[in-house]
């Protein structure tokens, strides 16, 4: 094995928490490899002009990674989930095919357990991250309008909010005249050309590949400037295990190339950022003499406590044409009404509620077969293109150790390393909130005008927030890190994905994961003199 | 994508493709013979494409709910030729022109403003007094 010389920090993984820690890391002075292992992606590969845009978002740029099988994705067993996990392997990460909805966290939901008793608050508040999101909304380049009663005030996004389109215009009607919160959705996406990135053409494809670049995905809006910054990336790089010398601190990452090569990189930091499945795969993967269970693993809870953001929703059709084949496809407006706990509902926290486009006919071909109705598929499809909008209910999920992530024990990436299982099971309580969420949804629609609902059954292909599987804490036996994002056991090893929120919001949580990883950065730069090598 | 090559699909493939499309209810697809689609899928690379990349798609996975119509097919085969029908069905000119679908169009935003519409910015004004039901989150 070809062990290289040491640097000062390796990062594993190039999405949104990656490339934000990379840059921030590189700039402070810091020199820094990172290990992704998938490619670059080419925004000319992606098929968002064309008509067979729909059948590429269901294969090569497919979110499940069991489906879209490249060479570079590991296989996940999720037969014992309810949900399969959604991700993208190349440099930007999931960034590359996520909705880019852009939301921080409301401040309660730090601190759940202090406003209702359910899970644990956070060691950190959203004043600690608030700054983070100011600064993180301007790289990224988020479109949206100032001034949402449901977030405390704060600098306006860098871009005006997108339009809304004829289905905002109707949700919010709808929304409206029942006195329920709503706003133009706020999305990572550019209205006009910046640089050498366009702007938002609204295509609709979003979520497999934004062919003009309008979307921030950080292949394009962080990785450059890494790049020239002098961080070493290193592409078809699968880390395969964290290497410590004899007092437990880590000493580096053992990768395989594309030809299946064993290599070492040597480093005097270590960060993970490879999401929320990934990350603790790794952790696991990386037992030795000191940590037979995986690494910074003391608590046993690397793994445990994987939150997904259960997902349910409706298509409403209206008699007139709204155009709802195209339009940036994460939201058009948003409804925060229900995001926080009432015990008149009969569950605790709550959920998100969007409104968004419906792609075109091939999704809504897609939705036919599985709802299945009465009427011949291609009706169906002819009566709701550009006719319908999609009022979509994402709940906050508990925390739960039993739902989890741990290594499978046959099943291998093309490496040979130990693939991962997840086990997912939706709680009754998160069934609870569906529920309460697709009537409110239903109300919404009927109060715009909708002529016909369809309430969709459960999708398993929603499993896009990978959260809590090494959850922040400031007690070494409740939790994997601290909170500037250190794991308690190894000092120099840090976890700046997902996998340390601590319970998920009901919001999308690529804004925080950004902001935490920037602010982890801060933390590290700041103590860098604390900093001992390892042996 | 690699460049397409209609003899992914073979005769037998392409028989079964199009004897199912009665049976999927699909009325506005005219009945067509397997020389007639592999010669329109030979002159038309584009949908050669579609029907090759949703067989290859859709054979990853096993859908056998799908229908008494594929029974006696296999699993793999089922799918993959639902799948082709699907891509080809939707692709096809005269089904897209029914539906009044051209395929993605550019729709430039070109940094304008929300949407500007009295009713928008009326709907905006009356939503700043909309609170979720504890109010701002702050402090």
């Amino acid at each position: 094995m070809a062990s290289r010389g040491r640097v000062d920090v390796i990062v594993v993984g190039s999405g949104a928490s990656g490339a934000v820690i990379a840059l921030r890391m590189a700039r402070a002075g810091f020199s820094v490899v990172c290990l992704e292992q998938g490619a670059w992606p080419r925004t000319s590969d992606f098929r968002g002009r064309h008509l067979d845009s729909e059948l590429a978002a269901a294969g090569p740029f497919n979110p499940n990674p069991n489906v879209r099988a490249a060479p570079y994705d590991y296989p996940i067993d999720d037969s014992q989930s309810d949900v399969a996990p959604l991700m993208f392997n190349g440099v930007g990460g999931s960034t590359v095919l996520y909705g880019a909805q852009w939301y921080p966290l409301l401040p309660s939901d730090f601190r759940v357990w202090s406003t209702d008793g359910v899970a644990s608050d956070w060691p950190i508040s959203y004043d600690d991250l608030a700054s983070y999101y100011e600064e993180n909304q301007v790289a990224f380049g988020v479109a949206g309008l100032s001034g949402n009663p449901a977030f405390p005030p704060g600098p306006p996004p860098p871009y005006p909010a997108l339009p809304i389109g004829r289905i905002g215009e109707l949700a919010a009607k709808g929304l409206q005249s029942l006195g329920w919160h709503w706003w133009p959705a706020t999305n990572a996406i550019l209205p006009k050309a910046v640089g050498r990135r366009g702007g938002c053409i609204q295509l609709g494809a979003c979520v497999s590949g934004c062919p003009v670049g309008a979307k921030a995905s950080t292949d394009l809006t962080h990785w450059p400037a890494a790049v020239r910054a002098g961080v070493d990336l290193r592409t078809s790089a699968t880390a395969s295990e964290i290497t410590c010398d004899r007092n437990g601190r880590a000493t580096g990452v053992a990768y395989m190339d594309d030809e299946h090569r064993l290599h070492h990189q040597q480093a005097r930091i270590i960060v993970l950022a490879a999401n929320g499945i990934g990350t603790p795969r790794l952790m696991l993967l990386s037992s030795g003499r000191r940590a037979a269970n995986g690494i910074a693993n003391s608590s046993g809870l690397v793994g445990r406590g994987l939150m997904i953001h259960p997902h349910r929703s409706l298509l409403a059709t209206f008699n007139e044409d709204l155009g709802s084949s195209q339009g940036p496809m994460g939201a058009s407006v948003v409804s925060l009404q229900f995001c926080q706990s009432d015990p008149s509902r009969g569950f605790r926290r709550g959920f998100k509620l969007t409104c968004t486009p419906t792609g075109g006919p091939y999704g809504l071909w897609a939705l036919h077969r599985a709802l299945n109705p009465s009427e011949p598929p291609y009706q169906f499809v002819r009566r709701r293109l550009n006719h319908s909008l999609r009022f979509a209910v994402m709940a906050e999920d508990l925390p739960n150790d039993d739902n989890r992530v741990e290594l499978h024990s046959t099943l291998a990436d093309a490496h040979g390393i130990q693939a991962p299982s997840v086990m997912y099971q939706t709680s009754d309580e998160s069934r609870r909130i569906l529920d309460f969420g697709l009537n409110r949804a239903s109300e919404a629609a009927r109060a715009a005008g909708a002529v016909a609902i369809d309430v969709l059954p459960p999708d398993r292909n929603t499993g896009w927030h990978l959260l809590g599987t090494a959850r922040m804490g400031n007690n070494p036996e409740t939790s994997v890190v601290d909170s500037w994002c250190c794991t308690h056991d190894v000092r120099n090893l840090y976890v700046v994905d997902g996998s340390v929120f601590v319970t998920a919001s009901s919001l999308n949580p690529t804004a925080t994961i950004a902001a935490i990883a920037l602010r982890a950065a801060d933390g590290i730069i700041r103590h860098r003199r604390d900093q001992s090598a390892p042996e | 994508v690699s460049t397409p090559r209609v003899d992914d699909l073979s005769d037998d493939d392409l028989e079964v493709l199009v004897s199912l499309s009665p049976a999927l209810q699909m009325p506005n697809l005219e009945v067509i013979t397997v020389a007639a689609l592999r010669s329109m899928l030979a002159s038309r690379p584009d949908l050669a494409r579609v029907a090759r990349e949703a067989s290859r798609v859709i054979g990853y996975s096993r859908h056998p709910e799908r229908g008494s119509a594929l029974d006696g097919l296999s699993d793999d085969l089922r799918s993959r030729l639902l799948a082709a029908l699907a891509g080809t069905y939707f692709m096809a000119e005269k089904v897209r022109a029914d539906l009044g679908y051209t395929g993605p169009r550019s729709l430039p935003i070109d940094g304008a403003e929300l949407d500007q519409s009295p009713m928008v910015t009326n709907l905006i004004a009356g939503s700043v007094a909309l609170r979720p039901h504890d109010g701002p989150s702050g402090g």
